[in-house]
């Protein structure tokens, strides 16, 4: 698969299919797994860095994990804005996006499936699946981890599980996260009542770009605060007993909303979508803003000129790394709000490509 | 004795951070109590060098029993303090005697119950059976959103009576009653025929 590629198509998990896809936009699992035989990466030279990162990708390959449809980027020999692009992707994290020394990522044509190199571990393998499947990636992940099973020795103790260099991830190593497009919610001020339910039961909430990053746009990611003393199985059922909630929560107000204050939603909707057809420069905060209003405005039928694929992927391909690299170069603020305003509206459908 | 806690204004603040909320910056201090009682979800670091400058871990415990460094990477003790992390597969044993209690806090728990490499001989578990587990932690979500809810139903029953929608306050006064009853069984009933979620889908139809 040719990198390029990835500017003309989204992630598969985008697409706006799967379970409870009007509010539950993807669900991710990821494993972090280290190699016996070696020290955690603040403590491994260059060399081992590098040895590492070669016995983990020989290992995929017998795997014929980096056959056709595969891509594998050594970001240590890769531009900023490289790295960035695939932050924005969610392909890799940002520890790895901003980490130094040999480190890469190899992910396959769906991009739901990313295995990264020398992060804060030796390896942390993700699966992302679209709508609520978290039992669904958890078990992509799964199939990654037994397959190196048998070509890698990993790092682990009976007493404390699957060794990580952060004993917050030590145990079953593994981090299980949905994303939330909850703007009822928001709207109605009801969110904070379910975060302080959520985080009572050792869950995290996180924002759109995970860990130390803002919610915005009305889009949350709730996760497994805990990793040790747990089952991976404890991880799934408790997701899959708490997010089926807040899901019914978020329908609720919204047939709420559609019964008492129709217009107020509605001229809500349709004034985001107006912004978004005709604005000529607009930020990222703004843009995320009223396309969570316009999503919400299809998700309950108001709104049929978009589909919500297309809502969803502007989610992602109005990042900033994505415009600089659809005009293949660097742009400051002030252009990427033009750039962006253009890009939203072709793809809106209104000006001619 | 250092600067007391802001929120108490008793115990000396051991836990001191900077919150960022809608681009403002808020400095806290916070004693232990306070802290876990605003049910903070601190970054790891400044948790951890809470935890073993003195707050947590017993000092006796540390001084004894853990190497200043690890045997295997000579990662110091000290530098896991200020960092956080560990060096290598070793330092979990080196320095557990410390890592236990602070596993304790982070996890609430110091063993791992879950999957093992397919090619680690099966381990004799002492695992606590997990149906206890599993039970325990939703029925606490199940009873505070119980109580949630009726709460949001009391509100707005009292606006249905107030607006004089009769028909609508019968309805959710039903609801209360159904959520009254604590057993599990009853609010899994009650959540299913959810009044207000059919209206919104009907509604939903009628908006297209």
């Amino acid at each position: 698969m040719d990198f390029e590629d990835l500017l003309s198509q989204s992630g598969e998990w985008l697409r706006g299919s799967g379970p409870e896809s009007d509010i539950v936009i993807s669900s991710r699992v990821r494993l972090a797994r280290n190699l016996a035989d070696f020290p955690f990466l603040t403590r491994a030279s260059d060399e081992q860095r590098q040895e590492i990162h070669r016995s983990v990708r020989d290992s995929l390959d017998a795997l014929g994990f980096t056959e056709n449809g595969h891509a594998y980027v050594n970001l240590d020999d890769s531009d900023e804005l490289t790295s960035l692009f695939l932050l924005e992707r969610h392909l890799i994290s940002r520890e790895l996006a901003n980490g130094i020394g040999d480190r890469g990522v190899l992910f396959n044509q769906s991009e739901m499936l990313a295995i990264m190199v020398n992060e804060e571990d030796h390896l942390r393998i993700q699966a992302i699946r679209a709508g609520f499947q978290a039992r669904e990636a958890y078990a992509d992940t799964v199939d990654v981890d037994d397959g190196l099973d048998g070509r890698l020795r990993f790092a682990f103790s009976r007493r404390f599980g699957y060794l990580t260099a952060c004993p917050t991830n030590v145990g079953t190593g593994m981090r299980a996260s949905v994303m939330l497009h909850l703007p009822a919610l928001v709207f109605t001020k009801q969110i904070d009542k379910v975060f302080a339910s959520v985080t009572k039961i050792n869950l995290a909430v996180r924002g759109f770009y995970g860990e130390g990053t803002q919610a915005s746009g009305d889009f949350y990611q709730i996760s497994n605060q805990v990793t040790l003393g747990v089952s991976e199985e404890d991880i799934l059922d408790l997701l899959e007993r708490v997010v089926p909630r807040i899901v019914t929560y978020e329908r609720e107000v919204r047939g709420h909303l559609m019964s008492k204050e129709k217009v107020r939603l509605e001229d809500k909707v349709w004034r985001a979508f107006g912004v978004l057809q005709s604005a000529r420069a607009i930020s990222s905060e703004e843009t995320m803003e009223h396309l969570s209003s316009v999503r919400l405005g299809v998700n309950l039928g108001l709104l049929d000129s978009v589909d919500i694929a297309t809502v969803n992927e502007l989610f992602i391909l109005t990042q900033p790394a994505h415009l600089q690299r659809l005009k293949n170069r660097d742009l400051d603020t002030g252009e990427r709000d033009a750039v962006r305003a253009g890009f939203i509206r072709r793809h809106l459908g209104l000006d001619e490509v | 004795m250092g600067k007391l806690c802001q929120c108490c204004n008793q115990r000396e603040a051991k836990i001191h951070f900077t919150e960022l909320k809608d681009g403002k910056k808020t400095e806290m201090h916070l004693c232990d109590v306070c802290a876990q009682e605003k049910n903070m979800k601190l970054a790891f670091p400044s948790l951890l060098s809470t935890l073993v400058k003195g707050g947590g871990a017993a000092p006796t415990a540390e001084s004894e029993a853990v190497p200043s460094v690890c045997p295997k990477c000579g990662l110091a003790y000290t530098d896991f303090k200020a960092k956080g992390r560990l060096g290598c597969p070793t330092c979990y044993d080196a320095f557990a005697a410390v890592l236990v209690p602070l596993l304790e806090k982070v996890h609430n728990a110091s063993a791992h119950t879950g999957k093992a490499p397919p090619h680690e001989p099966s381990p004799n578990l002492e695992v606590p059976p997990p149906q206890e587990r599993r039970v325990a932690l939703p029925e606490k979500l199940e009873a505070m959103e119980a109580s949630d809810e009726a709460d949001r139903l009391r509100r707005e029953l009292a606006k249905a009576i107030e607006a004089e929608e009769y028909e609508l306050a019968a309805e959710l006064r039903d609801q209360i009653r159904a959520l009254e009853p604590t057993e599990p069984n009853s609010q899994e009933d009650g959540s299913q025929e959810d009044g207000p979620q059919e209206d919104g889908s009907q509604e939903d139809d009628s908006g297209l």
